[in-house]
């Protein structure tokens, strides 16, 4: 049990007006002691401060967010003593980085021997993340305030805040390797599909409908049009969080805009049918091997709700062919999203593009900086901007690059390039 | 707020003529800091008008004691500290259930069950302020009793005098840290 900062404040005055009894040479001064020592003997002697036994259940909902909505918290207290509990003091332990919408984590409340009741307050989260709630503190004083018992009631939960996914459009890859499912990827083979292939001979069972008949009047015999059939293939999203992406270089939150990217990005390729898993090289190393569906999507999303940009501790080579070796198919597609800094990138990109595999970056551009800066760093961020261009342009000779900036949607980039230049 | 306004005339009441224009300067800043502490709900401006009452009293105390008239007014200057104790603990308790308060409002119909919790935090407001109430008028009385005693004793026994009080309320004091530390 502590002093509260009432109790040191009466103690204080208590010792003031023994100071003023001397200093005035007043005995009768000190009288004034004894209002106080008779509250504090009140508040220790007679009167008691109750321990709480609470059991707290937390329900959120929604458990997990995309951002930019609200959150509601609901505290369920149970009173597990035969007493009753007066003037508790409850304040769950929410991060500074979540706003409070309405209600109020702190609270205080009276309960009955054995009640139960509920407490609810809504948050919101500003920035993707994933965040802790509780414990719950709960604080009991005794009646005059002067000393308090708290104790922490254990129990955390974590609400997820996943990052923005946008709707990209579709998004045409290519890849040396397909699966045996229907999907969007062209499979270089003859089969059902909507892509044009080739022109053949008629042979009887053909469908009627798959006649060129432009073709069969200019040859007088009946040709029949082939397709390419389009599969699904396997696809490795990694993202390149490395503290580069922290670099003033760019004016904007590029590790942001790259976790989104990576979102938006798996959201889409898994939508159309394809096996995606992700990779995530920064401050936490994450990564999920590859699989369908939209369990699948979660877990992606998950893993880069945690995302952090910073120094790894592996390089960058190792952590990509470690994983790729170990969970994805030979000739399959690698999608880059990285800033594009320093050699390591381009000899990762180079080494895998040579084992065969389809490789796509997506970097994010820079801006022409508008701050009043020193010269020093004006000339150091135009040796960067010079070694990015280098790396981008010889990246770009063994892989399809696209360029991203953050004032622009994605859904209107992935119109304008995926479109195109990821094909 | 009331009860503060009263506590502060009654200070002021008091106060030896030079100092009195600055003792109603600071109660009137006090009154309309306790009311804007109400009405804006900030118990920071609390805090400051209780500051101010506590200088208006020392003030108060200093002059009597530089002008020798402390044992003359002692019951009432006793009464003055007991009446600002129960004033900073009406105060303490008013703005929790003002913060309380604000938040149900901040809320609306959001939250229910809140109303009852709201009436039960009321009931116990309600009833810490008349125990306070009850236990400063009996710390008045003991202390006014122990006063009486101290002042008539060494009449009766000279070797009781008033250096024997100050003994007795140190030891007092002593005991008191020991309470307050026992845990």
């Amino acid at each position: 049990m502590a002093l509260t900062k009432k109790a040191v404040v009466y103690l204080g005055l208590a010792y003031l007006f023994i100071g003023f009894a001397l200093v005035f040479r007043q005995p009768a001064l000190t009288i004034f002691v004894i209002p106080i020592a008779l509250t504090f003997f009140y508040s220790s002697l007679l009167s008691h401060i109750q321990i709480p036994n609470l059991t707290i259940t937390r329900k959120l909902n929604p458990l997990r967010s995309f951002g930019g909505e609200t959150i509601k918290v609901t505290l369920e207290i149970l009173n597990n003593l035969n007493v009753e509990l007066n003037e508790l003091h409850l304040e769950d332990q929410v991060p500074n980085s979540l706003h409070l919408e309405s209600g109020s984590n702190t609270f205080s409340l009276s309960l009955k021997p054995h009640e139960r009741t509920e407490h609810f307050y809504e948050i919101s989260a500003p920035r993707r993340g994933q965040y802790a709630l509780g414990p719950l503190k709960a604080t009991s004083m005794d009646p005059m305030r002067f000393r308090q018992f708290s104790l922490k009631i254990p129990g955390q939960d974590r609400v997820m805040i996943l990052p923005q996914v946008e709707d990209l459009g579709k998004v045409d890859v290519t890849a040396r390797r397909v699966g045996p499912w229907p999907g969007t990827v062209p499979s270089r083979s003859v089969g059902p599909g909507t892509e044009f292939f080739e022109l053949r001979l008629y042979s009887p069972g053909d469908e009627l409908r798959r006649i060129n008949w432009k073709a069969s009047a200019r040859q007088a015999r009946l040709v029949t049009n082939e397709f390419e059939t389009e599969r699904v293939t396997d696809v490795l999203v990694a993202l390149d969080c490395s503290e580069s992406v922290l670099s003033s270089v760019f004016s904007f939150d590029a590790e942001e805009l790259e976790v989104n990217l990576a979102a938006s990005l798996c959201s889409q390729l898994l939508l159309q049918g394809n096996r995606v898993g992700l990779l995530v090289y920064g401050a936490e190393r994450t990564w999920v091997s590859p699989a369908f569906g939209k369990h699948q999507l979660l877990r992606i999303l998950s893993g880069l709700t945690i995302t952090k940009a910073g120094r790894a501790i592996i390089p960058i080579d190792f952590a990509v062919e470690t994983i790729v070796n170990a969970v994805l198919p030979a000739r399959s597609v690698i999608a880059f999203i990285s800033p594009l800094m320093g050699d390591a990138i381009v000899e990762v990109v180079r080494s895998v593009a040579a084992a065969g595999y389809s490789v796509i970056c997506v970097t994010p551009s820079i801006e022409a900086s508008t701050r009043d800066e020193p010269r020093s760093n004006v000339l150091a961020r135009k040796i960067l901007e010079t070694e990015r261009r280098i790396n981008l342009r010889q990246i770009a000779s063994i892989a399809k690059c696209v360029e991203v900036s953050p004032h622009t949607s994605i859904r209107v980039l992935s119109r304008r390039r995926f479109a195109r230049k990821l094909a | 707020m009331g009860w503060q306004a009263i506590t502060f005339a009654f200070i002021t009441l008091f106060l030896p003529e030079p100092l009195l224009p600055v003792g109603i300067i600071l109660s009137l800043t006090g009154i309309s800091i306790a009311i804007a502490s109400i009405l804006r709900g900030r118990s920071a401006w609390t805090k400051f008008s209780m500051l101010e009452m506590w200088l208006v009293f020392f003030a108060l105390l200093v002059s009597q004691a530089l002008t020798n008239t402390i044992g003359q007014y002692l019951p009432i200057t006793l009464l003055q500290s007991v009446m600002i104790f129960f004033a900073l603990e009406v105060s303490s308790v008013c703005s929790e259930f003002r913060l309380q308060l604000s938040r149900v409002m901040s809320v609306g119909d959001n939250l229910p069950g809140m109303e009852g919790r709201l009436y039960s935090s009321a009931q116990a407001a309600f009833k810490t302020i008349s125990r306070a109430g009850l236990l400063f008028a009996s710390c008045y009385v003991l202390s006014l009793a122990i006063l009486y005693v101290s002042t008539f004793a060494p009449l009766a026994s000279p070797l009781i005098t008033d250096v024997s009080l100050y003994i007795v309320v140190v030891s007092v004091s002593l005991a008191l840290l020991l309470v307050s530390r026992e845990d």
